[in-house]
Formats: structure tokens, C-alpha cells, sequence
């Protein structure tokens, strides 16, 4: 009730200066965006072909350590591959994962927690019920199940992991929907004659749209590390495609002798990761109004 | 004498669900209530909590459907309305200023959502449409475009009376529009609605707690106590002699800012209350 | 006899974004033993902030200051954690106005309400509960066996704020302090409320310090009051002087302004300006239909009756409401 005339509140400038000051976030954004543009431009940027062959060079290492060449800057794997070229490409993979994971299971989690938030009673029941048995399954268990049935593939992975991993999505923007729901700007909606996907679309969408960008980094982190998990184990991208998890288990037998051959994609992968985890979290705290830490 | 508003013998109970298996338990929120608002009147519901007024209010904002009964705009059932139809004759302003407008859209766009939803109507009319209300509820043009953390309590409340006018509504149905408000900006939102009252021709059902409010601009009045019109009549007579013990107790509360009076001797055993005090 | 709280020159500023908050700008009130003091003003005017700098409640970031802030004789200002704790619940207790945040919804009343008792080393558990039990049969919280078990939401609106009054007698204050207390309380449940506080306070012979935006609730109540205006107090006299011959011309707009039987509503045009930065003079001129030039610098404090003062240039004549025939109407300043 506060009818004291109080200066304007945060305006377009305060925000972006706690935006830049928000550590985590400018980090997370940093690295995203230098991947995102690294994957892109790929083909200008990378030295080598990744998947050409090439046995006379096999097994350099790095080329800051003894026995590396300049050409070859991250050395190369057992088949002569080089490492940087098929980094280089293997972040398309990691990217192309995240992001279309997310965009599949963003739409169904959310599509179903504004339906049970909005319209309560049966449907809900029925969209808890869902949820609920999502939630018992163990996702990765299934994926793995899943693909070994059909397969891996680029394709294959997205589809299973966007249609498992939308459990999160739905659970905050049910409770979320819940709580915009009871508002009577909503009431005052359905009096002008808004149907209800009109105003889940337009009245109930923007207030929830923090959250589900929150849930959405979080998320692609998840399914970057998914794949990489089932490329390891051989139940995700097929050679000769580069991809980091791929990579490292080509890498595994030669885990003593060049140990680089595992911690350049596993180092990639713990940096996207990290990346995306605190690009999630620094978009939560700048979503919440100031002073509420 | 054409009743805009007719609502005959209209009962609701709410469903509590006690469990997956066990039937839901009823919770009567409203019991035959019949009333009348005539063209171009205020009527004033007036009760306490728990009295039902808020849910008649959602009934006839077809927010909720009557388990009995009827309610009648206009002449035509109103289940029987399209939402557009529904939308052109009836129009909400909702207590709580600061859930009554999405937080996340411009006044701009608030005010227009109407237009918007019931379409045939180009961006640049809805919008001349939308700044000609803002004007004509006393809110200064520069706000236009701001949001709604920016403003306060008493603006909030005029842009939602502005939205409520973008349909040229005949009848408004105001929740306790004033109650979260300071009595000098409440003054100044009820002269408002006095205003646009003439100026658009406009009818009210008004639900209210505070009886001085009530008085000034109700034309007539009906009480209601645990879900039922207990007394209903012209305001003048009734604030001069109100007959059910209920609407005396209540007029007997009223606490009027003149010294050196006792406070009100507040009996209430003309119904056992059965829920506690 | 000396008041039992004084305060004299009492300022507080709290720093934010924009610039310095002058959020109260010497204010001087004081309240003696049993007596019933209400503070009345609308929202954000500082009422509610001055309960808090009583109680030694105000956020960290806000500055007090003040020429004498008293309990009983000792400086407030000089008061570190061991005093204010002393003071809560023993010398001044509160109740607030939403009785469903004050109270604890996890715990059962009866071990909130041993709460203060225990902490201020009155008696044993026994004690305490047997105290509570008394004080629940006093304000009619019955039966209490079964109350002091029960958890807030198991209650009305109206027995909370009763076991919240309950609460706040435990350990016989010499001062309570009412924050809107009725305001989300039907008019039948106010009345029943008022009525309780009045008989308590008669019984136990506390004071009374109660802070409502209502005058209707102060002239029923209260002694004498204060009429508070964004940060200052503009008028302060006893109940019933101030409300037969309103003389400051808020105190007169805003008794206009309630919808009263046969009088006309005159709204109180313009809003409450931005306190922030230097404030000269008066700060209700933006919106008085008496304003002068002379309103921008300083404004004496002038009596209408001894013991009823108010802070304006103009006489109580010639700052009548348009119901006075004398006055100049306000919808000029529209």
C-alpha cells in the first residue's frame, strides 16, 4: 500500500549493471557464446579435416610438450585425427545436443505444467499422474535401454533425451502457473472472453518465463553431460563423428601413456558444463528482485 | 423498469475434496439469493467475511457457475451469452491493485487486453481508445508506457478501471474496488466512479464491507450474512431504520470519527454462530 | 509524572538507490502510564516505522537520530542488544496487524506464548502455561485446554488477533503497542477486539500505543493522538479536541474526505511527494488549497486549545474544509 511517490525503480541501466556485475553469469555467457561461435564457424576454424586419417602422425601429443608439432595443436588420436579440429567440431554435437534436448523437452514439461497449473481438477490429476511416473523411471537407464534398441545417433539421442528429460520443465511450471493463476488479472482475462490458451499464452507465459529459462540452462547442461555419458559407453554417437564423450572413450586405452587424449575433451566438457550450470543459476538470482538474496 | 441484472434464486456450494476415494464435502458458499439491479443504479452488496458477496460477485462475472438458479444480463441468460456478447455488457474491477494487473506488460497493453481478446478493432484505434480511457481516468499520459511496479496503489486501480471501460461495458461489478486503499486516494477513486457513472452511462453492482462508503454512492443496498440475502432495499431508508437484527448489528459497528462515544455494545444472539467468534 | 516513553526530535533516514530516504523528520511525542496514545496517518506516512524505532526494530540501514528518545527515564538511543532484550515482552510488547505472519504457523499457541515468559525468566513451564491459560480465558480464547494446543490456522481471523493480544500480556508490559490491529478484521470482530484492549488496559493499567490509518478507531479508543503526514507529524492534541476542531488543513481534508452521512467527499487531490533529498518548509503544501509562498520555509507550531498544537502558518479560521463557509475550496487545486 505504499502511495508515496517513490523514485523509479531499477531502470533499464541499474539492471544491466547488476548484470555485469553478476560473476557467474558473465563467465557462463562468455564461454557459452565463444562455443556457440566456435561451433559455427567451424569450417573456417578449424586446422584439419577431423575425421581425414592420417597414420603417419598418430599419438602426438600437444604441441607445448616434447614430441608435439605447431600444426597439429592439441596433437592427435590413434588414427592421426587432429584433436583440435575434432574439439572443434565435437562442440557442434555438444551444442546441437543441449540445445535441441532442451527446446523438445522444454515444450512437452511446459506444455503439460501449464495445462495441470492452469486448468486444476482432472487434468491436473492426470498430468500429476504423468509426471509421477516419469519421475520413477531412472532416465538415463532408459535412454541407454532405449538406443541400444535402435541405435545411436545424433537424431536418436535428442529424441529420447527430449522426450525423457522434460520431468523439471513441468514440475516449475505447474507450481509456477499455480501461483499466476489465482491472480485476478487472469480473472480479468477470462471476463473479456480470452480463451484459455490465449491467456496461458500471453498472460500467464511472461510470468513464468524466468523460470523456465532457469530450468532450460540447467537442463542443457544435463543433456550435454548425457551424451557425452553415452558416447562414452558407446550407446551414443558413432565414429568417426567427433564427439567429446566418443573421444574420450576412444582415448581410454591410451589413458596412461596420453593422458591428453582424455583431459582435452574432458576438460572441454567440464567447461561447457560449469558454463551452462552457472549461466542457470546467475539467471535465477538476477530474476529475483533486488535485495531478496 | 428493465432490470439489467437479474439473478434468481442462485445457490452455489463449494466442493472441498477430502480425498482421492471419499466424496467432496459441500461448503455452501451462497444460498437463493435473488436480487435486481435496474439500469443506470448502484446496487451494494454489503457482509463481512464469509457472507458470500465475493462469490456472488464471481457468479455474476460468470467466473463461477451457479449449481441452481439463474442469472439473467441484459434480458438473456447469461450462460447462454457468448464471451463476446458477455464481454461487451460486463466488465470486473477486482480489489487487490496489485494482482489486478499482469506485471509483466505495460499499462498500454493492460488497458487494451480487452480490445484485444474481442478483436475487430485495428492497433491504432485500440490504442487511441486505450490513451482516450487513460486520460478520462486521471492517470498523466507519461505513465503510458510504464509498468505497473512503477505506480501506485490509487493509479493501479484507475488503469483497471480503465480497462473495464474499453468494451464500453453496461454494467460494472466492483469486488470491494476501494478497500485497499488510504481513505484520501479512496476519495478520489469513488468521486471517479461517480463521474464515469454519468459520463458512460454505466450501472454498478458494488460489494462492499465499509458501510460509510456503501451510503455515499449505493442507490440501494442488500445485506448478506453465511451466504443469504438477509435485508435489501433503497439505501436512505435503510441506513435510517435497518429491520434484520444482522444489518442492525453491522450499521451498529460502524465506528464514526467523533469523540467521547462508547464503543458499540456488539450482541450476537440472534443466530448461533456455530464457527466461533 | 514523568511519560513513560519520550521522544523528542526524532529523525530517521534510510539510504537507498535514488538518494537519502527521510522517512520521519522530527517527530516528538510522548505517552505516560496507562495512557492510550494512537499515532493515525495513511500509509507510508512513517507511523509504522515509528512503532518499529520504539521497539528498536528498524532496518540496519536506516539512521536514527533524535534529541531525547526515553523509556522511562534512559536513553533509547544509548541501548545495546542486552536492553532492547530486556525491554520486548517485559516493558513493551506489540501486536501487529496480520496475526497469521506474527504467529509461528508450526508451533502450537501455548508454546508461542510461553515464549517471552521463559526467555525473561518469570517462572518455570508450569508457570508460564498457567499464566497463558489465564490470559486465553481473559480475552475469551476458549476452552483453553484445547487452544493452547492448537496452531494458528486452526483459528479465525478474530481469535488470532485475541491470542496474539493474549500473547502480548504475558509478561505484563508497562506499554503495548497495537500496529493496526483491526484492520484486516470484519467491523463486528473490530469492535469486539476494541472493546477487549479497552478493558485491558483498564484492568492491567498499561499504556496503550495504538497506529491505524482509521479515525474512526481512535475516537473510540485513544486519549489523545497524532495525525502524522509523510514523516512529521502535522497535528497532536487530545481525541476529542482534535477531532471537534480539526485545525491542520490535512487533518481537516482528510476527515473531508471520509464518506460520512450528509457530508460532501472532497478527495485530497495530488500524491504524498518523494522524500527524498533536502524537504523545506511544509511538506503538505503540493497539495493544500491554503498554500502560500511562505509555505516553503519554516513552519511554527501554533495551539488551538493547551495541549492541542498543530504546525501550519495560517490560523484555525482560515484553514477550514469547504463545509466551512470561510473557506477557500480545495477543487481549486485540482
Amino acid at each position: 500500500m505504499e502511495e508515496i511517490q517513490s523514485p523509479l525503480p531499477a531502470s533499464r541501466r541499474l539492471r544491466m549493471r547488476r548484470v555485469l556485475r553478476h560473476g557467474g553469469f558473465i563467465f557462463g555467457f562468455a564461454i557459452l557464446f565463444v562455443t556457440i561461435v566456435i561451433a559455427i564457424f567451424a569450417p573456417f576454424i578449424a586446422p584439419h579435416d577431423p575425421i581425414a586419417q592420417n597414420l603417419g602422425v598418430r599419438l602426438l601429443p600437444p604441441s607445448w610438450m616434447q614430441g608435439g608439432r605447431p600444426d597439429y595443436l592439441l596433437g592427435t588420436d590413434h588414427l592421426g585425427r587432429d584433436y583440435l579440429s575434432r574439439l572443434i567440431y565435437g562442440s557442434r554435437i555438444s551444442l546441437i545436443v543441449g540445445f535441441s534436448t532442451m527446446l523438445i523437452a522444454g515444450a512437452i514439461g511446459s506444455a503439460l505444467g501449464f495445462a495441470g497449473g492452469y486448468f486444476g481438477g482432472r487434468v491436473d490429476d492426470i498430468v500429476t499422474y504423468v509426471i509421477n511416473c516419469r519421475l520413477s523411471m531412472p532416465g538415463l537407464l532408459v535412454a541407454l535401454a532405449v538406443i541400444s534398441l535402435v541405435g545411436g545417433s545424433l537424431a536418436t539421442i535428442v529424441l529420447v533425451l527430449g522426450l525423457l528429460f522434460w520431468d523439471r520443465y513441468a514440475v516449475v511450471v505447474r507450481t509456477a502457473t499455480q501461483q499466476v493463476r489465482n491472480a485476478d488479472f487472469i480473472d480479468a482475462a477470462r471476463v473479456a472472453g480470452a480463451s484459455a490458451p490465449w491467456i496461458i499464452w500471453n498472460e500467464i507465459r511472461p510470468n513464468v518465463l524466468h523460470h523456465i529459462l532457469v530450468i532450460a540452462t540447467l537442463e542443457m547442461a544435463m543433456a550435454i553431460l548425457s551424451e557425452a555419458s553415452l558416447s562414452f559407453l558407446g550407446l551414443g554417437i558413432r565414429a568417426p563423428t567427433p564427439s567429446w564423450g566418443l573421444m574420450i572413450a576412444e582415448g581410454r586405452s591410451f589413458l596412461f601413456a596420453k593422458p591428453y587424449l582424455v583431459w582435452v575433451p574432458g576438460i572441454a566438457i567440464f567447461l561447457l558444463v560449469l558454463a551452462t550450470n552457472l549461466l542457470g543459476d546467475g539467471l535465477r538470482d538476477l530474476s529475483q528482485p533486488e535485495g531478496r538474496r | 423498469m428493465t432490470s439489467l441484472l437479474e439473478v434468481n434464486n442462485v445457490s452455489l456450494a463449494f466442493r472441498q475434496r477430502t480425498g482421492f476415494f471419499s466424496p467432496p464435502q459441500l461448503i455452501p458458499a451462497v444460498k437463493s439469493v435473488s436480487m435486481q439491479v435496474r439500469e443506470g443504479e448502484v446496487m451494494a452488496i454489503v457482509g463481512e467475511s464469509g457472507s458470500g458477496k465475493s462469490t456472488l460477485a464471481k457468479l455474476v462475472l460468470r467466473l463461477l457457475m451457479p449449481d441452481t438458479g439463474s442469472i439473467t444480463i441484459d434480458g438473456r441468460p447469461s450462460g447462454t451469452l457468448s464471451p463476446r456478447d458477455f464481454a461487451n455488457l460486463v466488465q470486473p474491477v477486482f480489489q487487490d491493485p496489485y494482482s489486478s494487473l499482469n506485471p509483466k506488460r505495460t499499462l498500454a497493453e493492460i488497458i487494451q487486453m480487452p480490445l484485444i481478446v474481442r478483436g475487430g478493432v485495428s492497433a491504432k484505434e485500440s490504442e487511441d481508445r486505450a490513451r482516450e480511457l487513460f486520460g478520462r481516468v486521471g492517470l498523466p499520459m507519461r505513465l503510458f508506457h510504464t509498468y505497473p511496479n512503477q505506480i501506485s496503489g490509487g493509479q493501479r486501480q484507475r488503469v483497471a478501471i480503465a480497462r473495464a471501460l474499453m468494451l464500453r461495458p453496461k454494467l460494472l461489478v466492483c469486488d470491494e474496488p476501494t478497500s485497499a486503499l488510504d481513505v484520501s486516494v479512496q476519495a478520489q477513486i469513488l468521486k471517479l466512479f461517480e463521474e464515469l457513472k454519468q459520463s458512460f452511462g454505466l450501472t454498478y453492482l458494488f460489494i462492499s464491507h465499509n458501510l460509510a462508503v456503501v451510503e455515499r454512492i449505493a442507490d440501494r443496498i442488500a445485506v448478506m450474512y453465511r451466504g443469504e440475502i438477509v435485508e435489501q432495499g433503497e439505501t436512505k431508508p435503510f441506513f435510517a431504520a435497518p429491520r434484520h437484527p444482522y444489518s442492525r448489528m453491522l450499521l451498529s459497528s460502524v465506528l464514526i470519527p467523533i469523540a467521547g462515544r462508547p464503543l458499540p455494545v456488539v450482541s450476537r444472539d440472534f443466530e448461533t454462530l456455530g464457527n466461533g467468534p | 509524572m514523568s511519560p513513560l516513553l519520550n521522544i523528542e526530535g526524532l529523525r530517521i533516514d534510510i539510504p537507498g538507490h535514488a538518494g537519502v530516504l527521510r522517512a520521519i523528520r522530527g517527530i516528538s511525542f510522548s505517552i505516560g502510564e496507562g495512557e492510550s496514545f494512537a499515532i493515525v496517518g495513511e500509509s507510508g506516512c512513517g507511523k509504522s516505522l515509528t512503532a518499529m524505532s520504539v521497539l528498536g526494530l528498524l532496518p540496519r540501514s536506516a539512521v536514527l537520530s533524535a534529541e531525547t528518545m526515553s523509556w522511562k527515564n534512559q536513553d533509547m538511543r544509548l541501548f545495546g542488544r542486552r536492553q532492547w532484550s530486556h525491554l520486548h515482552g517485559l516493558e513493551i510488547a506489540a501486536i501487529f496487524q496480520e496475526p497469521m505472519t506474527a504467529l509461528n504457523p508450526v508451533l502450537p499457541i501455548g508454546d508461542q506464548m510461553i515464549e517471552s515468559f521463559l526467555h525473561h525468566r518469570l517462572g518455570d513451564r508450569k508457570a508460564a502455561l498457567s499464566r497463558a491459560g489465564e490470559l486465553l480465558e481473559r480475552v475469551g480464547v476458549v476452552p483453553v485446554g484445547r487452544r493452547l494446543r492448537q496452531y494458528p490456522h486452526e483459528m479465525s481471523g478474530g481469535l488470532r488477533q485475541r491470542v496474539m493480544i493474549a500473547m502480548a500480556l504475558m509478561c505484563r508490559p508497562k506499554l503495548m503497542i497495537a500496529d493496526e490491529p483491526t484492520t484486516a478484521l470484519d467491523v463486528t470482530t473490530q469492535v469486539e477486539i476494541l472493546a477487549l484492549l479497552k478493558e485491558l488496559q483498564a484492568d492491567t493499567g498499561m499504556a496503550l500505543m495504538l497506529i491505524t490509518h482509521d479515525l474512526g478507531v481512535v475516537a473510540h479508543v485513544a486519549d489523545r493522538m497524532a495525525v502524522m503526514y509523510a514523516g512529521e507529524i502535522v497535528e497532536t492534541g487530545s481525541v476529542a479536541s482534535v477531532l471537534s476542531r480539526p485545525a491542520h488543513p490535512y487533518t481537516r481534508a482528510l476527515l473531508s474526505c471520509l464518506p460520512t452521512r450528509g457530508q460532501p467527499l472532497i478527495p485530497i487531490p495530488g500524491v504524498v511527494p518523494a522524500l527524498i533529498g533536502e524537504l523545506e518548509g511544509c511538506i503538505f503544501r503540493n497539495r493544500c488549497g491554503f498554500a502560500m509562498p511562505d509555505c516553503a520555509s519554516q513552519i511554527p507550531e501554533r495551539e488551538v486549545a493547551p495541549g492541542h498544537a498543530y504546525r501550519c502558518l495560517l490560523a484555525r479560521d482560515d484553514t477550514g474544509s469547504t463545509t466551512d463557509s470561510s473557506a477557500a475550496p480545495l477543487e481549486a487545486f485540482q
